[in-house]
């Protein structure tokens, strides 16, 4: 059986009206739905069926190229030459632009960890491709935690902080100030600060002491709140060391 | 009847969808056309691969394609386009007349300015002609005239019903059995 046979007179007749704008709209539809573009031929190719119907598809769109080229000779409307290909030219252009596409971006995604090039006419699939995601995402994930952590600790040790100031409130000053010794000296172990009043509110009885030595306090404060940001290794120039603690007990 | 617009639509919104066999059909339909219009401006084969750039930046930007045209109208001007941008860039400017997009169909001034006989396009189109214009007489008188009818004076199968004095059924069934003659002569040249 010739491909030809498959397509009843009735399609035929459907493509031939087509041509010429006189089908209904049931007439259209089923051109376009059943005739010239199955839309089983998507669904699975891999069926017999299907593909005896995507034959018929095709032979029905040759027809109708072929339909519009005796229309084209006989308007006189034919280029320069008369290309059967041309179609086929068309869609196989834009099938390769259209994987090209989805290699480059691809490629886009990947071109900042991809350490090495490959060489024309090598077919290894790209494997990295995935792996170079998790090892992103990996990396994204450490520099997330790392941030969070350090912003804990930097918390929890700042003088200023709402924990700092709610355990300074309950406590004497004497106590106050050790524990905030020893907080600054657990950031920077070889040095120990000398005790300073902070932002904390001050009991009544201190108000006089503090005002008298005013100068002498946000000095002190400043020293206290900005030495812990240096790290251990560096000694701000305003504190005083007085001695080194052990912290293995 | 008279839903080609309708048809190209439907045709048209699948394509963007990604159906490509849709697209497919409208390549099918519009390439003789695109052709004789691309090769208005550019010669040889090079109007063959204007055309076919043509088609692809067509399908390229079907998304912007909004429907407020015909798409064969939408087409044409992406085809002028092209036909244009490569003779600008090859400085090829032979189409000095600026050309209106409704007239650029029946705009024949460029043959003028090109070389379009070389012996093969010659052949073939000219062997092409023959043919079919030998398979038309040798066609029933019934089904000629009602080709011919449609195809050279542009008829609708109601006026060729009114014409001939049938249904329109009948019209519509000689044109399918005159094409299908013709097919079967131009089909052992194509292949």
């Amino acid at each position: 059986m010739s491909s030809d046979e498959q397509i009843n007179d009735n399609d035929l007749e459907l493509i031939s009206s087509s041509l010429d704008q006189q089908l209904s709209e049931f007439e259209r539809r089923r051109l376009n739905n059943n005739i010239l573009t199955n839309k089983t031929n998507n669904a699975s190719k891999s069926h017999p069926e299907n593909d005896e119907i995507a034959s018929v598809s095709d032979e029905a769109v040759k027809k109708l190229q072929r339909y519009s080229l005796i229309s084209a000779i006989m308007k006189k409307e034919c280029g320069d030459s008369i290309d059967a290909n041309f179609s086929q030219r068309v869609m196989q252009a834009i099938e390769n632009q259209s994987v090209s596409e989805e290699l480059d971006e691809a490629d886009i995604s990947t071109i900042s960890f991809n350490f090495y090039s490959r060489q024309k006419g090598d077919n290894r699939p790209k494997r990295t491709y995935g792996m170079k995601q998790v090892a992103g995402l990996a990396i994204a994930v450490s520099v997330a935690t790392l941030s969070f952590l350090s912003f804990q600790q930097y918390a929890q040790t700042r003088p200023d902080s709402e924990h700092f100031i709610s355990s300074t409130q309950t406590n004497s000053w004497e106590s106050r100030s050790d524990s905030a010794v020893e907080r600054m000296n657990k950031i920077s172990p070889r040095v120990e600060f000398a005790p300073v009043q902070l932002n904390a509110q001050p009991s009544r009885n201190t108000i006089q002491d503090v005002r008298s030595h005013a100068l002498d306090h946000e000095i002190e404060a400043y020293i206290y709140n900005h030495s812990g940001y240096a790290s251990g290794r560096i000694v701000s120039p305003y504190s005083e060391i007085t001695k080194l603690q052990d912290h293995s007990d | 009847m008279g839903s080609d617009n309708n048809n190209d639509k439907e045709l048209v919104a699948r394509a963007k969808e990604g159906d490509t066999k849709a697209f497919d059909v409208l390549v099918q339909k519009y390439q003789y056309k695109v052709l004789n219009l691309v090769s208005r401006y550019v010669q040889g084969d090079e109007a063959q691969d204007v055309a076919q750039e043509a088609f692809i930046k067509a399908y390229r930007g079907l998304k912007n394609f909004r429907g407020d045209s015909a798409f064969y109208t939408w087409l044409y001007r992406v085809a002028v386009n092209s036909a244009k941008n490569y003779l600008m860039s090859s400085g090829k400017r032979k189409a000095k007349q600026q050309v209106d997009i409704d007239n650029a169909e029946y705009f024949d001034e460029a043959i003028l300015l090109r070389d379009r006989h070389t012996p093969e396009h010659m052949l073939q189109t000219e062997e092409l002609e023959v043919k079919v214009f030998e398979a038309i007489s040798n066609l029933p008188e019934d089904l000629k005239i009602a080709l011919t009818l449609r195809e050279m004076d542009g008829m609708s199968y109601e006026d060729i019903a009114d014409t001939v004095g049938c249904p329109i059924g009948t019209v519509r069934s000689r044109i399918f059995r005159a094409r299908e003659a013709l097919d079967k002569v131009i089909k052992t040249l194509i292949d």
